[in-house]
């Protein structure tokens, strides 16, 4: 079960389709708005794309010169340099489009458990004459077990090749006449005579000896023709077209003959043929009786299996697996391909040269229930006013204006109303820690000396009394305010689905997701290279604003029946005992407003707010009453 | 979670038959009623808990016993460890035998009566059932799979262990005599 609560933002790039306009909240939109586009906007959390644009804070980055947010999708990234996690060596992006991404060094992870195996020295007892073996420290696994074993610990991966390297194929690879007729290695029978016999010839080779030979078929290729044929000529480019096709079809032309020849075969090119499909099927007896013998622990699981190249079957064709190469990653913004995050290029080195991350810029939001002893946070109850403190952490060096906007009811078919009691506060800069000691104890002196003071005990009170337009608590550089939300009660599956004639109500129905848009508004001193401003001597004041949807997920709506009536009728008695019930909520608040104080901000939005909070609770006691 | 602090209780000391090279550490615990059989060179490490009240309890040589471990004799047939066994940190054993050689990792749990083979790996966290027998060079590892171990490591893993435990004589005091008497 999804740990509650949680708190994911919304990236803007993806709003042309996310941030759809909802029939809810359009309907209910003010005609007198100053700014309707955008704040008729609610987000759904509940629709399907939003799963896409949702992020953790800790996910995101930030675009200084975009001033947004940019989430995993909407970033560039770029490899950095290439490592080895085991040996932490770094691998050039040469090496690495020759050899492979796997580590050509000594790192080999085990094929039966997958930990890094170690070069170790072979018992003294054991008669084998190369005395080191790869062991794998965890389940024992070793490579004399497919007997292998080393004779020096160093250049494994060397040792190893020239051990898989079937003997079979080293006469005919290391002898100069496989040079000088490249077809007749590859092609034995193509000289002479029809596809019968091809096939014959493919079921008797196995796949590392078909690759070999098609490796050094290729570099004779390569090696007859002059690299200035490529591209230039188009005989050589029908020659090459040709090379390939004969080379899976197995038809009868040779290579590097006659283009005539190729050009009147391409039409009976016959169809190509999967490298799997190869296998053989009739000799399945043999395997079975494999498998009577080694029994089932001489196979190999599944995770084994396909984690191997060549998919073994029993656990005595098992490899050493070399260790997958990592990289460093570099990230960029995808409007204005500034670089966002660029880590040192060392492997060894953690440090990163540049880390735009969005902790650092935009407010980040804590939120729990105030009275966690009262409700859990996977059973809320039905129609029963829960309170909880949403915290909203300022990571900036100026003061910034938080405006948190939500819509009334929440999108969905069981909207749940949200009620943020103060929706307009301030936040304090996040300052040395010093500062503010030295602020509060000027203030604890009586004379609102400094700054701070004089802004610190006034304005920005800790008095957790819960009333409305008045902040819950504050801090240096925090502040907590108070959220109500009424779940709605969800009827019981089974009989009330039948009489809606609507979907089956999900477990998606039964979390309470609260978009909400934050603002936020600061002002910060210009960055200019002209010397002008100093000249002037005044600091230039920018007014920056910032706005982004997040999702808060309070819980899970449990069973009305837990709660009993006694309880329920106590809190909506004191949700009535409440004077004024401020709605913080898109369409009725203006963005212009000069910084509304809590007084204000009561009048502002109080009006709606209450009527439907009255109407739940007239709603909840007339239906009991019946 | 900090370490509960308990109130210590006097407890009968068992009878034990000690090899004179041992190292028992003076927290460790030994309790029971029964006798504590422990052979030479072999190291109990402090808080380890060995209790003997259900029955015997027999260590061989070149063991290591780890802190915070619980070995008990499951029944009146007693438990028997063989030598090089080590006793990894929070394991429990109530095993009836131990085989020659076999480790016994982190967080282990063998069930009362099992029977476990020489050189046998244990990897962490891994269960064995009650009264369950486990084959020779055996290797449990993570979500309950087995295999065979078929690498000839057992010698150089032998002496590896002796090695460690030379070193750890130096580290841990002994105090033997405290049960001798």
């Amino acid at each position: 079960m999804a740990p509650f609560p949680t708190i994911h933002i919304s990236c803007p790039c993806n709003d042309s389709i996310s941030i759809a306009p909802s029939k809810s909240s359009a309907s209910r939109k003010a005609p007198e708005h100053d700014d309707p586009e955008e704040s008729d906007m609610t987000f759904d959390p509940g629709s399907a794309r939003s799963n896409f644009s949702l992020f953790p804070l800790e996910n995101l980055l930030y675009c200084e010169d975009c001033n947004q947010i940019r989430c995993p999708r909407c970033v560039h990234d770029e490899i950095v340099c290439y490592f080895c996690p085991n040996c932490l060596f770094e691998v050039p992006s040469s090496t690495v489009k020759t050899e492979g991404n796997r580590c050509t060094r000594n790192c080999f992870s085990c094929p039966i458990c997958f930990a890094s195996l170690s070069v170790t020295a072979a018992d003294e007892s054991s008669t084998s004459t190369s005395p080191y073996i790869l062991l794998c420290p965890h389940c024992f696994w070793s490579s004399a077990e497919i007997g292998i074993s080393f004779e020096k610990p160093t250049s494994i991966t060397a040792q190893l090749a020239a051990k898989l390297k079937l003997p079979s194929l080293q006469p005919s690879s290391s002898s100069a006449s496989s040079f000088s007729t490249p077809t007749e290695s590859y092609f034995p029978a193509s000289a002479s005579s029809t596809t019968p016999t091809i096939a014959s010839v493919e079921t008797t080779l196995t796949p590392e000896e078909m690759y070999a030979r098609l490796k050094t078929h290729y570099a004779t290729q390569r090696a007859g023709s002059g690299t200035d044929e490529f591209g230039t000529s188009p005989g050589a480019l029908s020659r090459l077209m040709g090379l390939y096709s004969s080379t899976l079809s197995g038809s009868k032309r040779t290579f590097g003959t006659s283009l005539g020849v190729g050009k009147q075969t391409a039409k009976q090119k016959p169809d190509w043929h999967e490298y799997e499909h190869v296998q053989p099927t009739h000799d399945e007896s043999t395997l079975i009786n494999k498998m009577r013998t080694v029994g089932f622990t001489g196979t190999t699981s599944s995770q084994q299996r396909i984690i191997q190249p060549h998919h073994p079957l029993f656990t005595s064709q098992l490899r050493p697996l070399a260790a997958l190469l990592r990289t460093k990653r570099s990230k960029r913004c995808r409007a204005c391909r500034h670089i966002l995050v660029k880590p040192e290029s060392k492997v060894t080195t953690t440090r990163f040269r540049i880390k735009l991350v969005a902790m650092n810029y935009i407010p980040a939001l804590t939120i729990s229930l105030l009275d966690p002893t009262s409700v859990s946070y996977h059973s809320l109850t039905p129609l029963n006013t829960h309170q909880f403190l949403l915290t909203v952490t300022n990571p900036l060096f100026d003061p910034i204006n938080v405006t948190l906007a939500t819509p009334q009811r929440t999108p969905g078919r069981f909207p749940t109303e949200v009620t943020i009691l103060c929706p307009d506060f301030e936040v304090g800069a996040n300052t040395d820690v010093w500062d503010e000691a030295l602020a509060s104890a000027g203030a604890t002196s009586g004379a609102p000396t400094g700054v701070q003071g004089s802004q610190g005990k006034s304005r920005r009170t800790g008095k957790k009394t819960g009333n409305t337009g008045t902040v819950w608590d504050a801090g240096r550089n925090w502040t907590t305010v108070v959220i109500e939300i009424v779940p709605p009660l969800i009827p019981v599956e089974g009989g009330d689905s039948d009489a809606e004639g609507e979907k089956k109500i999900t477990e998606l129905d039964r979390i309470v997701q609260i978009p909400v848009c934050v603002r936020v508004e600061y002002e910060t001193e210009l960055e200019r290279e002209d010397s002008l401003s100093a000249l002037s001597g005044r600091e230039q004041k920018e007014k920056r604003e910032h706005t982004y949807w997040s999702v808060l997920g309070l819980g899970r709506i449990g069973k009305f029946g837990g709660v009993k009536s006694s309880e329920g009728s106590d809190t909506l008695g004191s949700m009535d005992s409440m004077p004024t019930r401020p709605m913080g909520r898109p369409s009725s608040y203006s963005v212009n407003k000069p910084s509304a104080g809590p007084g204000l901000g009561v009048d502002a939005f109080g009006a709606s707010g209450m009527g439907a909070a009255a109407a739940v609770a007239a709603a909840v006691r007339g239906g009991r009453k019946a | 979670m900090p370490p509960r602090s308990r109130i210590s209780v006097e407890v009968a000391k068992p009878p034990v038959d000690f090899a004179p090279s041992i190292v028992v550490a003076e927290t460790a615990s030994l309790a029971g009623t029964h006798r504590i059989r422990i052979a030479a060179n072999t190291v109990i490490h402090p808080r380890a808990k060995l209790n003997s009240a259900l029955g015997p309890i027999t260590i061989g040589r070149h063991c290591i016993i780890s802190e915070r471990t619980q070995i008990t004799a499951p029944d009146s047939q007693g438990l028997t460890i063989g030598d090089g066994v080590v006793v990894e940190v929070n394991a429990v054993v109530e095993a009836r035998e131990v085989g020659e050689g076999t480790a016994v990792e982190v967080g282990v749990r063998i069930g009362k009566g099992a029977v476990v083979g020489k050189n046998c790996k244990l990897s962490p966290l891994t269960r064995v059932a009650d009264a369950e027998v486990i084959p020779d060079n055996t290797v449990l590892y993570g979500a309950g799979e087995r295999r065979v171990d078929a690498s000839g490591t057992a010698g150089a893993r032998r002496k590896l262990l002796e090695r460690h435990v030379d070193s750890l004589r130096v580290l841990i005091p002994s105090n033997a005599s405290k049960w001798m008497s």
